[in-house]
């Protein structure tokens, strides 16, 4: 009996002290690395946490970001705050020198000690490859050349690469939705169909989307689009421009009626000072 | 008592009587109102109306609209009349112009309500662009408000030294009236000066009101919308204005020659006359009707489709055909026949025109608001409907109020029939005059 109360006191002091401390968030964190060639290698971080089994954003929270040189040694390379997507990124502008043959890198993304969300890590491996394309002409046909090595300059036989063209509202894909390597690590897409592109030209990607060397694409123009010209109108005078670009038709016939109504009606003043005025010289006369 | 003296004192303005007093004291407590929830407005925002993503012209500017409309009536009557010379005009001209002038004054004001915050009045001279029809509207809104004024006091001068001369036992009216008279003795220069302005002032408020009801007519079809878009709306604006003019005239002189004991005057012969010129006005007004809707009907697309259902079966349909057949259909058949055009069936015409004709501006804007070429997409339900708002109604009510109130006011100080015109005609002018061409 006496352990039955006992159970109960303790039960009830567990409600009652349970709100005093309160438990904190597990957030869910993923991280993707990006990178365009020629440019600095990125982290693109997102945390989440379940409400009511609904995922909401983790919102300016701080996550620090660590590289992993060995498994003995970790590097602080920098912190960002989730934006109010839940999003970061993280810009890789150093990287620890990597006596791995494949030329492997760790990053860590920790929260740590925050009052809402529990502590938690996330890691991401990747190598680094080197991924070149330009646009060839063989037999009057354009073809897009791309070629895929890893960092020591051996080619990535069997990797899937996509081919696009940059358009005003979203990427067009270029021939089949992805291409394999071969063993020399190089695709070749024929552009069939000419595109059209100011002035000629066409801005292309080529995307390599990996587990082991992440999301690389290469950016490049190449001149073998279908001419056309800009036809905007920013600068010449039109109906819809701001008020320093009115056409001049209207800033001339307008005025001129506008002026033309406004004479009269000044004139018609006028009139009513004369009638005022005629008594005067009436009475002087 | 001369004859002269007689009718200076019949024409004379003069006190209310108990129902012209209770008249004006309930159209100041609506002005208050109006005004009050205005400032509310104004304080709260543009939120207490029912104007949202999809209707952001609501009644404000159907509202602006009619204003607009009913000024054409100064150009109609009074220009067109004075020109043509039509000597039966005498009784009605003056209640035109200040019809007119009241109109395009709150016409005016109006387009300040709907902008929100009144000190956005500024950026439509600071930032206008004359490719705008905004800023035609304004250009043109105030050179009729000019003209208006013009056309009232030009011929006015004549009758205010009569007045002053009247009420030379009331020192305060006599002091006015001598001031606004500018000093009028009637020589030979100031007949020959007031005569030419007259003639130059006629002439130039009627292309001025072809534009303004055009201007105001682009407002609209320059806006691609749905029911709007329409080459044909310039002619149908000024169609419509010719129709609420002459009735709001009529509707006005029946009141005054009622209250006024002005049966001498304004007689049934100028009823019938303005009969002929509403019927004439509908049938012109139903025509272009025939044009807005039959042939869109035809030819729609499929959102013009459901616009046009809208109005004929729809949600719009019984507001749609009450203004149709009550300000189109019954008037025709009604004004027809003579007896339809004696002043008691022509006064309950003409309100009904007048009634028939601020719907119809609603229905002009607002249904169209409702059927955007590309929908708007994320909003709420409730803003795929309007219905103007307390706030909206006690504002308009306000508007409308104060017209009749400036109407009210200048019919209680100026002589509603132009006394020396009038003695004129009558052959009982005294010599010294009798000046006037």
């Amino acid at each position: 009996m006496r352990a039955f109360i006992y159970t109960i006191l303790l039960g009830f002091c567990i409600l009652m002290l349970s709100p005093l401390a309160q438990a904190k968030e597990k957030a869910r964190l993923s991280v993707d690395y990006h990178k365009i060639m020629g440019e600095n290698g990125m982290l693109f971080i997102n945390v989440k946490y379940k409400v009511e089994k609904k995922y909401q954003p983790a919102t300016d929270l701080q996550l620090n970001i660590y590289e992993e040189i060995n498994e003995d040694s970790i590097v602080h390379r920098g912190q960002v705050i989730t934006d109010y997507k839940g999003n970061a990124q993280f810009i890789i502008k150093a990287k620890g020198v990597v006596s791995d043959e494949l030329v492997k890198y760790k990053y860590l993304v920790r929260i740590e000690n925050d009052e809402v969300f529990k502590d938690a890590e996330k890691s991401e491996k990747f190598s680094e490859v080197n991924l070149v394309a330009e646009a060839i002409e063989k037999d009057s046909v354009h073809y897009i050349s791309a070629e895929l090595t890893d960092a020591n300059g051996n080619p990535l036989e069997g990797e899937k690469l996509q081919v696009i063209v940059q358009r005003l509202f979203a990427p067009l894909t270029i021939g089949e939705s992805s291409y394999k390597t071969d063993e020399d690590g190089a695709i070749l897409v024929a552009v069939e169909d000419p595109l059209p592109g100011i002035d000629g030209n066409l801005t292309f990607e080529v995307i390599l989307e990996s587990r082991s060397y992440g999301n690389v694409k290469v950016i490049f123009d190449a001149p073998i689009g279908k001419l056309i010209t800009d036809q905007s109108t920013f600068d010449k005078r039109t109906m819809w421009s701001p008020p320093n670009k009115t056409p001049l038709f209207l800033w001339i016939f307008p005025n001129i009626v506008i002026l033309g109504i406004w004479i009269v009606i000044v004139t018609l003043m006028i009139n009513l000072f004369k009638i005022y005025k005629s008594n005067k010289q009436t009475k002087q006369s | 008592m001369t004859k002269y003296e007689e009718l200076v004192a019949e024409l004379a303005p003069r006190k209310f009587n108990k129902m012209g007093v209770i008249w004006t004291i309930g159209l100041v407590v609506v002005v208050l109102i109006g005004i009050a929830a205005y400032i509310d407005q104004i304080i709260k925002g543009q939120i207490v109306t029912d104007m949202r993503d999809y209707v952001l012209w609501g009644v404000y500017i159907s509202n602006f609209v009619f204003f607009v409309a009913i000024s054409f009536v100064g150009s109609l009557t009074a220009a067109i009349l004075r020109l043509t010379n039509k000597t039966w005009r005498t009784p009605l001209v003056r209640i035109a112009e200040i019809i007119a002038l009241a109109a395009i004054i709150m016409a005016g004001i109006t387009i300040v309500l709907d902008m929100g915050r009144p000190d956005r009045l500024l950026n439509l001279f600071i930032h206008a662009r004359l490719q705008s029809p905004i800023t035609w509207d304004v250009i043109i809104i105030s050179t009729y408000i000019a003209i208006s004024a013009l056309i009232l006091y030009f011929p006015l001068l004549p009758d205010l030294a009569i007045l002053k001369d009247y009420f030379k036992d009331n020192a305060f009216l006599s002091k006015w009236y001598r001031i606004l008279s500018l000093k009028w003795e009637g020589s030979t220069l100031q007949w020959a000066i007031q005569k030419k302005s007259i003639k130059v002032v006629a002439l130039l408020i009627i292309p001025v009101a072809l534009i303004l009801q055009t201007v105001d007519a682009w407002l609209f079809s320059t806006t691609f919308r749905i029911g709007w878009d329409s080459t044909n709306l310039g002619p149908y604006f000024i169609a419509g204005a010719m129709v609420v003019g002459v009735g709001s005239l009529i509707s006005v002189m029946f009141v005054l020659r009622k209250s006024y004991k002005l049966e001498k005057y304004i007689t049934e012969l100028h009823f019938d006359k303005m009969g002929q010129l509403l019927v004439f006005a509908c049938l012109i007004y139903l025509y272009f009707n025939i044009n807005e809707y039959l042939l869109p009907a035809f030819t729609a697309p499929k959102a013009e489709e459901a616009h046009l259902q809208e109005l004929f079966t729809g949600h719009y349909a019984p507001m749609f055909w009450f203004v149709t057949i009550g300000g189109l259909i019954i008037p025709i058949l009604v004004l027809i026949f003579p007896k339809g055009r004696k002043p008691f069936p022509l006064f309950i015409i003409a309100i009904l025109v007048v009634v028939t004709s601020w719907w119809k501006r609603y229905l002009i804007v607002v249904p169209a608001l409702l059927h955007p070429f590309v929908p708007i997409q994320g909003v709420p339900e409730s803003w795929h409907s309007y219905f103007p708002s307390l706030h909206e109604w006690a504002i308009v009510s306000g508007t409308l109020a104060a017209a009749l109130l400036i109407i009210t006011i200048l019919i209680r100080y100026l002589p509603i029939i132009p006394i020396h015109r009038t003695a004129k005609e009558m052959g009982i002018l005294p010599n010294e005059k009798s000046e006037e061409s």
